[in-house]
Order: C-alpha cells, then sequence, then structure tokens
C-alpha cells in the first residue's frame, strides 16, 4: 500500500500512526489505573509481568522514539538553520539532533531493560 | 477649477506609523510617524491614506495599480495583518488614530514597503501554473462540463498578492523550499481541472518533505486573503490525493 508513497506522505503517516498509538496506549493505561480499586505496588507489578503488557509498553515506548525523532527533525529544520543562525546554523542543528538521539536512546535502553 | 474646501469640523487627523528603509541611504530600517488629515464625514482606504502620507513624504515607496483589489500589487502587513491597502477601509484596522504600517513578512525589502517578490515568484513556478495535456488537441476546445469547471471555483480567482505566503511562517523559515499556500493553491488549481493531463506528475513533484508537507494548517493565510480563498483546504486535498492515489490507480 505504501509502496508509491513519497518521503513527506510516509513521514506524515508514520507520524500520525506513532500518536494515535500512544493515545491508545495511555487510554489503556489511563483504564487500568481508574477501574482498580487500591492500586499498590503488587497490582502494578502483576499488570507489567504481562506478557502482553510488555509488548504493548515497549510498542508504547517505540512510537514516543520515532514520533520524537521526526517531529524535532521538523522543529530543528524550520528554527535551526543557515538561513536564521547563518554559519552557526548547521552547528545547532547537528547538535540539537545529537542531544536529542541521545535522549531517545537513553529513554528506550532504559525503558526496555525495565520492561523486559 | 478650484479644489473643494472640507469644513475644519469635517476633519481629523491620523499618525500614520511607517516602515522606512532605503539601503541606498539608511544603515538599518526605522518607524516614521506621518501625521495626516482625513475627512471624517466618508471613510478611505488605506492606500488613500498612504497617497496622503506620501504628499507629505515624497520618498516614501510603495506599489500600487488598479487600486481596486485586482492587481495585488499593493500587498502589506496592516496592523500587523497581512492585506491589500486599496481594499482595506481605513476605520477597520485604526486604532487610538493610529495605523502601522509595515512592509509583507518574510520577503526581502526592496524599499520602504516594497519587497522583492521574487521568493514568491520562483515556488509559483515549480507547480507549473499553466494547463499540461499530452492527447491530441480537439478541433476547438477542450471542454469541461459545469459541474468540473465548478470545482475551479475559490482557486482561480487568486491574485498573486503574496498576503497569504508572507504571512505563513513555514514560508518564512524555508521559502526555498516550502512552496507556500498561494503556490499550493494554484497547484491544486490544476490538479483538480479535469482538462489538465499531468496530476501524477505534480503529485510526484509534492511527495518530498517539504514543498506541501510544511503546511501545519495554523489557517493564516485563510484568515489575511483579500480575495477570501481557502488555501488551507486546497493543501488539504492535495494531501488527501496523494494519500489515497495508490488505491485509486
Amino acid at each position: 500500500m505504501f509502496s508509491r508513497l513519497g518521503h513527506g506522505s510516509k513521514e506524515f503517516l508514520i507520524i500520525r500512526a506513532c500518536a494515535l498509538l500512544m493515545l491508545f496506549y495511555t487510554l489503556y493505561l489511563g483504564g487500568f489505573v481508574v477501574v482498580t480499586d487500591e492500586l499498590n505496588f503488587t497490582l502494578w507489578s502483576t499488570f507489567f509481568d504481562n506478557a502482553l503488557n510488555k509488548i504493548l509498553t515497549s510498542v508504547f515506548f517505540l512510537a514516543f522514539a520515532v514520533h520524537t525523532w521526526l517531529g524535532t527533525w521538523a522543529v530543528s529544520s524550520d528554527y535551526l538553520t543557515p538561513r536564521i543562525f547563518g554559519n552557526l546554523g548547521r552547528i545547532l542543528n547537528v547538535s540539537f539532533r545529537g542531544i536529542v538521539a541521545a535522549i531517545i536512546v537513553l529513554i528506550l535502553t532504559w525503558a526496555i531493560i525495565i520492561i523486559w | 477649477m478650484s479644489a473643494a474646501v472640507i469644513p475644519v469640523a469635517q476633519i481629523k487627523t491620523i499618525t500614520m506609523s511607517i516602515y522606512r528603509y532605503d539601503p541606498t541611504v539608511d544603515k538599518k530600517p526605522y518607524m516614521q510617524d506621518v501625521v495626516i488629515e482625513i475627512p471624517t464625514d466618508k471613510d478611505i482606504m488605506v492606500l488613500d491614506a498612504l497617497h496622503l502620507a506620501k504628499a507629505q513624504e515624497p520618498s516614501l515607496s510603495y506599489r500600487r495599480s488598479c487600486r481596486e483589489g485586482v492587481c495585488g500589487s499593493d500587498g502589506m502587513n496592516i496592523n500587523g495583518k497581512n492585506g491589500l491597502a486599496c481594499v482595506t477601509p481605513l476605520s477597520d484596522v485604526i486604532k487610538r488614530n493610529k495605523i502601522t504600517l509595515r512592509p509583507m513578512p518574510g520577503l526581502p525589502v526592496v524599499r520602504d514597503l516594497i519587497v522583492d517578490m521574487k521568493q514568491f515568484f520562483d515556488q509559483l513556478e515549480k507547480v507549473k501554473p499553466y494547463l499540461i495535456t499530452k492527447s491530441d488537441s480537439p478541433d476547438i476546445e477542450r471542454k469541461q462540463t459545469p459541474e468540473d469547471r465548478e470545482e475551479l471555483d475559490g482557486l482561480y480567482e487568486c491574485i498573486l498578492c503574496g498576503c497569504c505566503s508572507t504571512s505563513c511562517p513555514s514560508f518564512w523559515w524555508n521559502p526555498d523550499k516550502f512552496l507556500g499556500p498561494a503556490a499550493l493553491l494554484q497547484s491544486w488549481r490544476f490538479i483538480a481541472d479535469t482538462r489538465d493531463e499531468a496530476t501524477e506528475e505534480r503529485l510526484d513533484d509534492l511527495e518530498d518533505a517539504f514543498s506541501l508537507y510544511r503546511c501545519h494548517g495554523i489557517m493564516n493565510c485563510v484568515s489575511v486573503c483579500p480575495k477570501g480563498l481557502n488555501p488551507t483546504e486546497a493543501i488539504s486535498n492535495i494531501r488527501n490525493k496523494l494519500l489515497t492515489r495508490e488505491k485509486s490507480k
């Protein structure tokens, strides 16, 4: 289905698909918190011991990583450019992308270690 | 013939704060206050007020031609919002007897209220704003049904004044990559035209991450268009066409 989509169309769809995944997971987790009478560590731990919930949580963080990477790329290619900052623009852009990438990898690794 | 004398009671003074910059003389731009007298018994347009200001400051420069919202020459930033000076009543925009005029943002200033529109027209050129046909020409003309022709309403009326594109932040940041609302409205005008036979090529040209997809739908373009057109809707139509054309094949 996506074979004819170009770079822009693919990104447009991926960003929104990731946002939907995160929304559904937030509602799912929120629903668990709301319907649970007295939430304690045991219930919380049992919830995340479930294999399906581990997978769903991992998918959430993966969606978060992709959404953040593409979203911040759009922001940085608007504001951190040679057009606005001159020669400094490219350095600022690459630095910002590097910091964002490091934060995403850190969060993703941390999340995977905790979940699994 | 003697000029009509306006009674003093029917005159009021207003201050026009106008962006001034002559690169041959000024090191940097500045705002100049020009006090003019306007009649109180009738409304005048911002362009008329500019003429009165120019009578006092002959070096003041701005574009104007038809003075009736057709040529699109006198697009400028009026109290922070883009518009055509010739069709903007002074009474609609004046606040505390003051009006502020600046050139349209995002384009290089040539002088005072005149901007260099090259970038704007370069982007328009990219969408090939003309009919492209591949089939043999019919004997007389390429016909459309009245319904097909109606699809072009709200698209062909654009006068290319630049008010929309220069009010769009995405165009400010990437004027060489993002085509801008005016060019994209024209793009949809020809994609929607049943006589055009280059739809696939036109869509292929918009598939990158910037040309069309930099539009975030903030609708500044719709808010400022002096002809009441809706570039955001046109952009949305193109995007839907891009995302669904796999199915239609």
